[in-house]
């Protein structure tokens, strides 16, 4: 709804934390979305508290495929969501739990539902009962109290899920939320360019600056991939790939450690291929991207397991000519073979919902049962979610399995992001102050390929200015 | 007696409505920023902190660079604004403008442009890999060392328009019969402009200066917009990370802190301005005296 201004194909936004423009059209009508929402939430809010004081022994039952507990009583919830055709989710689990009914509220994308959410937060009315919520931020909002353990509701799920995404939503013994989907990452190449400069798909870091350098050589006018200085949720993703740590802790304790060797040694080799102009410095999702996009200016683009239903096929509209495939990721160590992730979201049960039970079991329901998951990962053009789904049950589905025609016809999912989704690091983790963090980390990484600074200089600036903040609001950080 | 008590009270009730406004929105949500800003939020829990958050924000250098950022560009923009505004202003009121109804209207229509599609649409024009003039040019608008004059351009764009349409209702407002004098005395134009109109307008230039100085520390929407193309520090504007803070952070009470410290400079720096041309005036007025009684 808001997306119009700079790109166009709605769900395009999806994943982005900062949804360019969007996030300021919608920052714009925050006020008043806000109260919106909260006047249409009071059908939840005070009809009956009696009810959800119901199963104080819980019992389970198998409801499509998940073991979840028996819930009998009315409830009303209300969900926050911006998955493509989210309604249709609701429709199936009201099928399956005719007492819940669910009201879908799509209160933006990213950044700017999180500020709507931080604001009926703060005002302490007009909550949703399931909020969506990308993993970078799940710390934040535990932090602040927002958000209410659900793990004597459905701890039992946790196998059912990809390792890595369980450890996301969990804190400290407590589990805040179901994840939803993921985004492994991987290296997308235009084969067209491929064959054309005889260029072999590279396994290796240091293989992919070689071919860079070489590949610029023979075709100045085009670059061999891009680095997107204006997002730091893929930066961070880079760093996870390469297996810095930034992050460790829970509650008031944490370690903060961003500037380690290998962290500048990663950023060191995109400086080197900005400088040497074999790779762009680059917002990606502006209308500058897009038209580099579409005159097949990259040869490489470092995306993950969303990256072609949600940046290629909406913003490429030279599919076809370009040809892109999708490869594993270069590797930094090839001995210890490492992924990242970059995206992904979280159904989080809220602390104010008076129905901390039915949110629980709607928000496993919808992201891991057998009924919702050939929807969650059917293409959104086809009525889907266009979803890589956090439960491993999906990998199995046809659907999930079959040839992407946005990828000239490789089944990318098989070929590569299920092996990826196995290799994400799952000791890596967000802090509770992620938008401080990436704000930092894009301006001092910005001075540095501006040649203000050295990237370890970056680093280090970034490093002191999150242990300060961090320790300006009272939590105790080691370095 | 009844009619003194209702003489008294007869202001009041004319400032009735302002003032509440003015209770409700300003000296109350100024209050409570006061009072959130003594508190740390932390695990859904608030502690109070005392100046804990204000001894912070002291040391906070990148928010200190952020106040001079803007204190820079409030000066670079309020001059090449106001000299603008005022030589269209003159360029207007002189005998030879033609159409000068038309102009006025074209040269306001930019303030008529809300600033956020305003952005949107330069956002458009800056962007260098679509605009094949920039690219002859070799120049990106965007780039770190030009985006603040970037913004200049664009603040000017909008605005030099509507201080302009203040300068020339002053103008207006000037008896024809001064000009007419003037002009016996063998005044060109220009000299008329010099000695007569810009005297004239000193009162409506100083109170151009303190609004737009003003406007320029709450300097927010341009770069919060052309962050979506390129890479906009948080602390490129006070504003900036007061809002990053509040909405991103969920961090209120340091954000109340900043808006506070943001608040008591803007007022201070108002003040000084405002001292420095009332003393400017007294000694304008004193010089004009003493001519005129030399003149006697």
């Amino acid at each position: 709804m808001y997306g119009w201004i700079f790109m166009d194909g709605g769900i395009g936004v999806k994943y982005r934390r900062i949804a360019l423009l969007s996030s300021i059209v919608g920052a714009v009508s925050v006020t008043l979305v806000g109260c919106g929402d909260a006047s249409s939430n009071t059908g939840n809010s005070g009809s009956s508290s009696a009810q959800m004081e119901g199963s104080t022994t819980p019992k389970t039952n198998s409801v499509a495929g998940l073991s979840l507990p028996k819930y009998t009583q009315k409830a009303t919830l209300t969900w926050w969501a911006w998955v493509p055709n989210a309604q249709a989710e609701v429709n199936i689990f009201e099928k399956y739990y005719p007492n819940i009914k669910v009201k879908l509220v799509n209160a933006g994308a990213g950044a700017t539902e999180y500020q709507k959410f931080s604001t009926v937060v703060q005002a302490g009315s007009g909550i949703p009962d399931v909020v969506m919520l990308e993993f970078d931020m799940m710390p934040q909002y535990i932090s602040t109290g927002s958000l209410q353990n659900i793990s004597s509701y459905v701890g039992n799920l946790k196998g059912k899920f990809s390792p890595w995404t369980w450890s996301q939503v969990s804190s400290g013994g407590g589990v805040y939320g179901i994840p939803e989907d993921t985004g492994p990452m991987g290296l997308f190449y235009q084969k067209s360019v491929f064959e054309k400069y005889h260029l072999a798909v590279p396994t290796t870091w240091s293989q992919f600056e070689q071919e860079a350098m070489q590949f610029h050589k023979k075709d100045p006018k085009q670059y061999f991939s891009y680095f997107s200085d204006t997002d730091g949720q893929w930066m961070f993703g880079l760093l996870w790939q390469a297996g810095v740590i930034p992050f460790q802790g829970s509650g008031n304790n944490w370690k903060v450690d961003i500037d380690t060797p290998q962290a500048v040694k990663v950023f060191s080799m995109w400086q080197n291929l900005v400088k040497d102009g074999a790779v762009q410095n680059i917002s990606d999702f502006t209308p500058a991207w897009e038209k580099n996009l579409n005159n097949g200016m990259y040869a490489t683009a470092i995306g993950s397991a969303w990256f072609d239903s949600e940046a290629l096929v909406p913003y490429d509209h030279n599919l076809a000519q370009h040809k892109w495939n999708a490869a594993l990721i270069p590797q930094w160590t090839p001995g210890n073979v490492m992924d990242g992730d970059w995206g992904g979201s979280v159904q989080a049960v809220t602390k104010a919902s008076k129905y901390p039970e039915a949110a629980a079991i709607f928000a496993a329901f919808v992201n891991a049962s057998s009924a919702e998951l050939p929807h969650d990962v059917a293409p959104p053009k086809d009525g889907g979610g266009g979803l890589f789904p956090a439960a491993t049950a999906g990998f199995t589905l046809a659907k999930f399995k079959a040839k992407n025609p946005a990828l000239d016809n490789q089944p990318a999912n098989v070929d590569v992001f299920e092996k990826e989704s196995s290799r994400v690091n799952p000791k890596f983790q967000w802090s509770p102050w992620s938008s401080y963090v990436f704000n930092e980390l894009q301006t001092e990484i910005g001075n540095a390929f501006a040649g203000k600074e050295t990237v370890a200089q970056a680093l280090t600036k970034v490093q002191e200015q999150v242990v300060n903040y961090a320790r300006s609001q009272g939590y105790n950080v080691s370095t | 007696m009844d009619s003194t008590l209702g003489k008294r009270l007869s202001p009041w009730a004319f400032m009735l409505p302002f003032l509440l406004l003015f209770v409700a929105f300003l000296i109350v949500p100024m209050v409570y920023a006061f009072y959130t800003s003594l508190f740390i939020h932390r695990m859904g829990n608030s502690y109070f902190v005392g100046f804990q958050n204000y001894a912070n924000a002291f040391q906070d250098t990148a928010f200190w660079g952020s106040v001079l950022n803007v204190i820079k560009y409030a000066i670079i923009q309020g001059v090449i604004m106001l000299a603008l505004s005022l030589a269209l202003a003159l360029l207007l009121d002189t005998r030879y403008a033609k159409f000068k109804a038309f102009f006025r209207l074209v040269y306001f229509l930019p303030y008529a442009v809300p600033g956020v599609f305003a952005s949107i649409m330069w956002g458009f024009l800056y962007s260098k890999p679509l605009d094949p003039l920039l690219q002859m040019l070799h120049f990106d608008p965007l780039a770190s060392g030009a985006f603040l004059y970037s913004i200049v351009n664009i603040a000017t764009w909008e605005w030099a328009g509507y201080n302009m349409t203040l300068y020339a209702a002053s103008l207006t407002g000037v008896s024809n019969e001064l000009y007419e004098a003037a002009r016996m005395d063998g005044c060109n134009e220009w000299q008329l402009a010099w000695y007569i109109k810009i005297p004239l307008l000193r009162p409506t230039i100083v109170m151009t200066i303190v609004l737009s100085f003003i406007g320029s520390m709450q300097l927010f929407n341009e770069p919060f917009l052309l962050e979506a193309l390129t890479p906009v520090s948080q602390t490129f504007a006070p504003n900036l990370d007061i809002y990053n803070m509040a909405f991103s952070l969920t961090n209120l009470p340091y954000a109340a802190t900043l808006s506070v410290l943001l608040g008591a400079i803007t007022i201070a720096i108002s003040v000084v301005v405002m001292m420095v041309t009332r003393l400017f005036n007294r000694a304008a007025e004193r010089r004009q005296a003493t001519a005129l009684v030399a003149g006697v």
